[in-house]
């Protein structure tokens, strides 16, 4: 059975009586334990996918079924990190973790939430962090931080829109790693959809990526690289450049098309 | 610069402080002087004033190094000569009217128990207005918030009610609510209810959407929702309106207790005052500037503990 289906979902909004189109007849699947990007220019409607999918929106038209049922809402089979650092201000990095485990098991001691919290900053590299607030960590560590919230809540679906969008070179890499590293470690492989315009991003992490353009999927490419992979390794293999190229000609074809089909000289 | 200038600028701004530190002790044994200076007002016992001095003096020696400290006592002894002067040395000062500072201070000695009683009563009242204003505004203020059919109709309306100054309707909440106890928490109620309930609607309805859909994707319970998101949102906004709801209410609790009291630190002060008694009245007004500062000071630690993520 498909982790997750969308089945000629649209999305429409109206701001102020202007219609906007977001999504149009998307169709798509997820399998089971597949890590699938959606990649594509801004506004190609990636992440009102993404939004639908977490249950902040619901399809105007059309449904999404996750386990083959209907879906609506949020729901706790489904976690999200955004690219915008969504922990709780007022509370530490160890409690804003400890706070997202009590959410997600209710029966958790204080104690025991505690020592999960410790355990999941352990692991996204931030030992010793715990008591510090949100605005006493950088970027990365804010971001380190809700990556280790979303996943001590030990969601089956992991949604991620765009989550290093706003971090520094160096520090995506570090945390594209971490990613891996991370997910490669979980017991129970983790169904994952993961929001990117950066084709390096996403040829690196995904198993498969969906090109997004006019408001559904136009493309799509199977990444052909086994697990546990290795930066320096793939981004050196004669398929990652083949793959690299398929997929930036899906964007150049947009601008292409955009800008009165002329020829694009980079 | 020339070397000259630099010199003198060097001696200027090193010959200043001490000085500067010594003008409040000076300022101190002139004041001792003026009080052991035969006057108007020998009678009085001196105690209590004399207490009052050695405390700031004290106070001023243990912090010797704290310039603001040094500046205020300046000021105070400075006002102390003036009023010491102005009602014991000045012959044609009515000491009815503008009595010594000796006098004031020992209506505190004397009248201690009258005082801590109306302290005790005055802070009853505000206890209760304010804690029911506190928990209703902020109740009401995140359910208006976060409803957009509430906060269009209601916002518009408490703007128009909020306004009123509630020491308007002191005099008719008094005349027709059954006791005054409950006149006054009504009105100490008013006068800080809209500006908590107001301030909480307009930050949930201003909260950060990033924040809310994280919230939201968590799936958090109602209370949790609002305990560990709306709430702690709303705080640091609250903190910053209460000194002034404080400040407010304090003033519309003693004006209540001058119409139809009968204790509480407000009654004390028109009680005497109608039987011509100013020096009770002056030492009122002192022991309510007292409260208020020592409220608003309580309200600055509060904040400063409770609103720890800025």
């Amino acid at each position: 059975m498909k982790k997750i289906e969308f089945s000629n979902v649209s999305l429409t909004y109206d701001d102020d009586g202007t219609v906007y189109n977001a999504l149009n007849q998307m169709n798509f699947s997820v399998e089971q334990g597949e890590f699938v990007s959606i990649i594509g220019s801004s506004g190609c409607g990636k992440s009102s996918t993404l939004s639908i999918l977490a249950g902040l929106r619901e399809p105007t038209e059309g449904q999404y079924l996750i386990d083959g049922k209907v879906s609506h809402g949020t729901g706790r089979n489904r976690g999200v990190v955004f690219q915008h650092y969504s922990l709780f201000p007022w509370m530490r990095a160890d409690e804003n973790i400890a706070f997202g485990i009590k959410q997600a098991f209710p029966e958790t001691t204080d104690k025991e939430a505690a020592d999960i919290a410790k355990e999941y900053l352990e692991k996204v590299g931030l030992a010793g962090f715990g008591k510090k607030y949100p605005y006493q960590l950088s970027g990365g560590m804010q971001q380190r931080t809700a990556i280790a919230r979303t996943l001590a809540m030990q969601p089956e679906i992991l949604l991620l829109d765009e989550p290093f969008g706003a971090i520094d070179a160096r520090n995506r890499i570090l945390l594209q790693d971490l990613l891996l590293e991370v997910l490669g470690k979980e017991k129970e492989k983790k169904t994952i959809v993961f929001v990117t315009h950066d084709v390096d991003e996403a040829i690196l992490l995904s198993d498969r990526i969906l090109f997004m353009d006019k408001k559904r999927i136009l493309e799509e490419f199977e990444v052909p690289f086994s697990r546990p992979r290795k930066r320096e390794e793939i981004f050196q293999s004669r398929d990652y450049i083949n793959l690299r190229q398929s997929l930036l000609s899906c964007f150049f074809s947009g601008i292409q098309e955009k800008i009165g089909g002329e020829e694009v000289v980079l | 610069m020339t070397t000259a200038a630099l010199e003198e600028k060097k001696r200027f701004s090193f010959s200043w402080p001490a000085v500067q530190w010594f003008i409040p002790h000076v300022l101190f044994a002139v004041l001792l002087a003026l009080i052991f200076t035969p006057g108007a007002d020998d009678s009085t016992p001196h105690g209590a004033f004399l207490a009052v001095l050695g405390i700031s003096e004290a106070a001023l020696l243990i912090n010797r190094k704290s310039r603001a400290l040094t500046d205020i006592m300046t000021i105070l002894y400075l006002l102390f000569i003036a009023w010491e002067f102005g009602t014991t040395k000045a012959d044609s000062v009515n000491l009815l009217l503008y009595p010594s500072p000796a006098k004031v201070f020992a209506i505190f000695a004397s009248d201690w128990h009258k005082i801590l009683d109306g302290i005790r009563s005055s802070m009853y009242l505000l206890g209760v207005g304010f804690t029911l204003a506190l928990v209703l505004g902020v109740l009401l203020g995140i359910l208006t918030g976060s409803v957009a059919r509430l906060r269009d109709s209601l916002l518009p309306l408490a703007k128009v009610i909020s306004p009123i100054p509630p020491i308007i309707y002191t005099p008719y909440a008094v005349a027709v609510l059954p006791t005054f106890e409950i006149a006054s928490i009504f009105v100490i109620f008013s006068s800080i209810f809209w500006q908590i309930y107001i301030q909480t609607a307009l930050s949930v309805s201003g909260i950060d959407k990033k924040l809310l859909d994280s919230a939201k994707t968590m799936n958090l319970s109602a209370p949790a929702m609002f305990f560990h998101v709306l709430w702690p949102y709303c705080l640091p906004n609250i903190m910053k309106t209460l000194p002034i709801s404080v400040a407010n209410a304090f003033m519309v609790l003693t004006a209540a207790e001058m119409i139809g009291a009968t204790s509480g630190l407000g009654y004390f002060v028109r009680y005497y005052a109608d039987f011509a008694d100013y020096t009770r009245v002056i030492s009122g007004i002192i022991i309510i500037g007292i409260v208020v500062s020592v409220l608003n000071y309580g309200i600055a630690e509060l904040e400063r503990k409770v609103v720890r993520w800025h």
